[in-house]
């Protein structure tokens, strides 16, 4: 039996591709292999459209049954081969596709998978959405992606774990952008994170350009702004700032196009990179100015400072703006300067006590509701000290989520709980590292395809905060998890650029969610027996649900093999 | 219409014959100039004036006179901070310098005594609109074909080809006289499309969603908004994303007469709410004391008068944040998020027994009825503010009460212009 496998994104390119669509799919592919390997020879694929019939002539002539396994959305997949092609793939709405736009009939998921003949999803609830498309005859099974038996192993001996609170440490080469680091007020939102505990780059010299307007990255580097704009952003605080996504060092030209509000037009305000200020005079009209910097010590933020921001009587507007930021550049003069070597970022050890809850998650995917998350998490514990909230952005770019981040934090005002964002690429150890030291698993998605995430903390004991909807309906239990009320809502296929009402998904329900934020805290803190309780349930779960064993089983059924 | 203290003139206007039952009623203008000479005539006849400010407390005039903000409000807590250069936007200070204050709700009550303390004079007296809009007779359901007729803009969903199609080319939204002909299930909702606050995506969306198959059920919703081709083409991108469907989506907008308005509340089967909150509600107010019973969610003030025997009770949650006219955008109060599964399900109960159970449709019809009776009555409402007024030392029948009349604020290229409304105008 020749299993040929193949999706968009393969392991060459996966840590480039950070949060991109299709980027999931490989990490449902990898750990079928070593499974579907038990039930024949796996070969992986890299140019369907030429490889696949090739083969399948070539192996149908030696006698042996060939299949191509697409791990894909059906409308990415291939129709029209001589080998029999089975898609898998993860669905998290209540409707499969079954329009055509674009012209590419492959949009209507139910032609594709008529084409094909069978399928496998990656959930219950998605066999029964295509059942509900296709008829209930169509051979269609719900296998999910092998979790658990990589993970098992954390367990060790134990049948489950006890909470951990005391104090911990992660090391974690990346960045990170740690809550206790910045001082909020009212009137004021500053970021006193040592350059060297970021974790980011120092510059190689590259030019940097960044945009801020909605939708692009330089609107994430921003501090003390309001929300983006079409043309780019207007500053709120007096003393707002913003952050590069390298540490700024040696001679550099700083090209700023920005304009001034009110009585900012025709006043000089300054620019501030380390021990260097410079500057600059605000027009009413976006003007590029260039400034130029020496910066000795490696630098992340640049303050602006000398804004006037007092209200104008009778302003139809209210807001506090200061000076809009349309874009930046900025370029290398001289590098010599810089007393450092160009070393990478040492990785960045992270002290953590108390309970500690984890969400892994694209920050650019409306589906996370990662926002309700960070305000229901800070409401419930704004005078609790020992609760900290991870959050390890599965994304390319800074600039999705880290304004939204400041921009959110800055209207929760000042709280005693602590929030601290990841941003780059986990490997396994660090990713079983970031595993041992959580107390639960949070996820507060408006529907998931499958969350493997969750799975896999699951699986390693850690209990979780989540809702029961859609693929989590096939492991969450009362037993494991402090379940979050949701109910339904009408949505969008995500893909779909006619941004029509097509199906639905699920509305969160923030108060149960906050309610189960403190009943989470008061069971790790106080209740452990039912916290081993709620660990081991977890465990066993994902194991009746995603251990090699049943997955091999399902795909022996479904392949029909011997 | 539609502008943010618009709704001030319209709970002013149904004050009035209220008012002028307690005492004498004089519109002042400017307080800051009239006030004064007017305490000086008014006390040669031995006569003490109050000022009741129908505005929100950080617009209350400073004078030397007692003073009354009259507000609505619909979240947990009020304001206790100021921002920009006005204390008054701190609302604490802003009441502190008042005799006591009125609002329409027992939740904006409470969230007014939790800053103020229990000894400020406090009272909730809702807009007295029971008395013109109570149904003569029961509500009965009919399939007569009944008619609005006005001078304004239609969208008519089928009209419009959304049974067939989400693709349909934009309606010309010129106002003319127009006759609008329904029958058979109607839900009416009334709103501002610009309002945030009343989350009105949802009353829409559960609608097309549940009566997708049922081309005779109708949703009537008349837009409040001073610009009918803005507010109409926030409707039709909304209506387009669901389509098709066959039931009937009519948007109406434009001036109805009292008596075009009661032939609306008089022919609607329900009325249907999915806000954020309420200070009061007054469309909601109106149908149900004209016997419709609601669609609606028992938050805000809107718990004080929906009970499970008026109205199909549609759950929701509280949720954080901002107060609405804060410019700092910072989460200190909570509003209301709706369950539309919940909304959803109350259209499906309550086609049913309007087709099926008109016992259950009647006796739902008269508690509605009842119910406004009892909550904003004219006589009801007189009663109340008497004894507030008497706990604070004012003799109600020989004394004078001077209100304050909305202003209506105009906005044209960036300034205000202040412009006060003559006639009595209804929505």
């Amino acid at each position: 039996m020749k299993f040929l496998v193949y999706s968009q994104i393969n392991k060459s390119d996966v840590g480039a591709k950070l949060g991109r669509p299709e980027y999931s799919y490989y990490f449902v592919l990898e750990p079928f292999l070593p499974v579907l390997a038990k039930l024949g020879e796996v070969i992986v694929i890299h140019h369907p459209e030429t490889e696949v019939d090739t083969l399948f002539d070539e192996y149908t002539q030696a006698g042996e049954r060939c299949i191509f396994i697409c791990f894909s959305p059906p409308n990415k997949s291939i129709i029209g081969l001589r080998c029999p092609t089975v898609t898998v793939f993860a669905w998290e709405f209540d409707r499969l596709p079954n329009e055509v736009w674009d012209d590419d009939p492959r949009n209507d998921w139910s032609y594709v998978l008529r084409q094909q003949g069978r399928a496998i999803t990656l959930s219950s609830d998605s066999a029964r959405v295509v059942r509900d498309a296709l008829g209930d005859t169509f051979d269609v099974m719900a296998i999910p992606v092998p979790v658990y038996d990589r993970f098992a192993p954390m367990l060790g001996d134990r049948s489950a774990r006890s909470p951990t609170l005391a104090t911990r440490r992660f090391t974690f080469a990346g960045v990170a952008f740690d809550s206790g680091y910045y001082e909020i007020t009212i009137d004021s939102f500053s970021n006193n994170t040592p350059a060297n505990r970021f974790g980011l780059p120092l510059w190689n010299g590259q030019t940097i350009e960044l945009d801020f307007s909605i939708g692009h990255a330089g609107a994430g580097s921003l501090g003390g702004f309001y929300e983006a704009e079409p043309w780019g952003t207007w500053s709120k605080l007096e003393q707002p700032w913003l952050i590069m996504p390298v540490l700024l060092h040696g001679k550099f030209s700083l090209h700023l196009d920005a304009v001034g509000y009110g009585p900012n037009i025709g006043r000089s305000i300054q620019v501030i990179v380390g021990n260097d200020r410079q500057s600059l005079l605000l027009d009413n009209n976006t003007s590029t100015r260039e400034l130029v910097f020496n910066v000795e010590e490696p630098q992340a933020l640049i303050h602006l400072a000398g804004l006037d921001i007092s209200a104008i009587p009778g302003a139809a507007d209210p807001r506090t703006m200061g000076i809009g930021m349309r874009s930046l550049r900025i370029e290398s003069i001289d590098m010599a300067s810089a007393s450092h070597a160009s070393t990478p970022a040492s990785a960045l050890t992270l002290e953590l006590k108390g309970v500690v809850y984890t969400s892994v998650l694209n920050p650019g995917d409306d589906r996370k509701n990662w926002i309700d998350m960070l305000k229901a998490f800070c409401w419930t514990f704004r005078d609790i000290e020992d609760a900290t909230l991870v959050l390890k952005m599965t994304h390319h770019s800074l600039g999705a989520f880290l304004g939204v981040f400041h921009y959110h934090m800055l209207r929760i005002g000042p709280v005693k709980c602590r929030v601290v964002l990841l941003h780059g690429y986990l490997d396994s150890e660090q990713f079983q590292q970031l595993i041992n030291v959580s107390t639960y698993y949070v996820n507060s998605s408006r529907c998931e395809g499958l969350c493997l995430p969750l799975m896999e903390f699951m699986s390693s004991g850690v209990p979780a905060v989540a809702p029961c909807n859609t693929a989590m309906a096939d492991y969450v239990t009362e037993d494991s998890v402090f379940v979050v009320r949701s109910s339904r809502e009408p949505g969008i296929w995500p893909h779909d650029p006619r941004t029509l009402l097509r199906t639905l998904r699920y509305r969160i329900d923030w108060s149960s969610l906050a309610e189960q934020f403190k009943h989470s805290y008061v069971v790790a803190t106080s209740d452990p027996s039912r916290y081993r309780q709620m660990s081991a349930a977890a465990s066993a779960v994902q194991r009746d649900f995603c251990s090699e064993a049943v997955v091999t089983n399902k795909l022996r059924q479904f392949f029909r093999c011997e | 219409m539609g502008l943010a203290d618009y709704s001030y003139y319209f709970v002013m206007q149904r004050f009035l014959p209220v008012l002028r039952r307690i005492g004498l009623v004089h519109q002042v203008r400017d307080p800051q100039r009239e006030i004064e000479p007017l305490k000086v005539a008014l006390k040669r006849f031995n006569i003490k004036p109050l000022l009741l400010s129908f505005a929100p407390p950080h617009k209350t005039p400073v004078v030397d006179c007692p003073t009354f903000p009259v507000f609505a409000w619909e979240y947990s807590s009020i304001p206790t901070e100021s921002w920009g250069d006005d204390e008054s936007n701190n609302w604490q200070f802003a009441l502190s310098r008042t005799q006591g204050a009125i609002t329409h709700s027992e939740f904006a009550v409470t969230a007014t005594r939790a800053a103020m303390g229990n000894d400020f004079p406090l009272c909730s007296l809702p807009a007295p609109v029971w008395d013109a809009h109570a149904a003569q007779t029961p509500a009965s359901l009919s399939d007569a074909e009944w008619v609005l007729q006005f001078s304004g803009v239609v969208m008519d969903s089928h009209e419009l080809g959304l049974q067939n199609t989400h693709d349909i080319a934009n309606p010309s939204l010129t106002r003319h006289e127009q006759r609008v002909a329904l029958r058979g299930v109607v839900y009416a909702a009334v709103f501002n499309p610009s309002d945030g606050r009343k989350n009105w995506h949802d009353t829409l969306w559960a609608f097309c969603w549940a009566f997708r198959d049922n081309p005779s059920v109708t949703l009537l919703i008349k837009a409040v908004y001073h610009d009918a081709q803005f507010a109409c083409e926030m409707l039709l991108t909304e209506m387009k994303k669901l389509a098709p469907y066959k039931c009937r989506v009519v948007v109406i907008h434009g001036f109805l007469d009292d008596d075009t308005y009661q032939t609306m509340t008089n022919g609607v089967t329900y009325i249907v709410n999915s806000s954020y909150g309420e200070g009061q509600c007054l469309p909601l107010m109106e149908f149900m004391s004209a016997g419709k019973p609601a669609l609606a969610p028992d938050h805000s003030a809107m718990a004080d008068y929906l009970r499970p025997d008026n109205a199909f009770i549609v759950r929701s949650w509280p949720e954080w944040t901002h107060w609405p006219h804060d410019p700092r955008l910072l989460l200190r109060t909570f509003r209301h998020r709706l369950d539309w599964q919940s909304l959803f399900d109350a259209y499906l109960e309550s086609y049913e027994v309007a087709t099926t159970q008109p016992q259950r449709y009647l006796a739902m019809s008269q508690a509605a009825n009842l119910a406004l009776q009892a909550h904003c009555s004219q006589q009801v409402i007189t009663d109340g503010l008497k004894k507030f007024l008497k706990q604070l030392g004012f003799s109600t029948t020989a004394g004078g009460i001077l209100s304050r009349p909305l202003q209506i604020y105009v906005r044209i290229a960036g300034r205000q212009i202040r412009r006060r409304v003559r006639r009595r105008k209804k929505k």
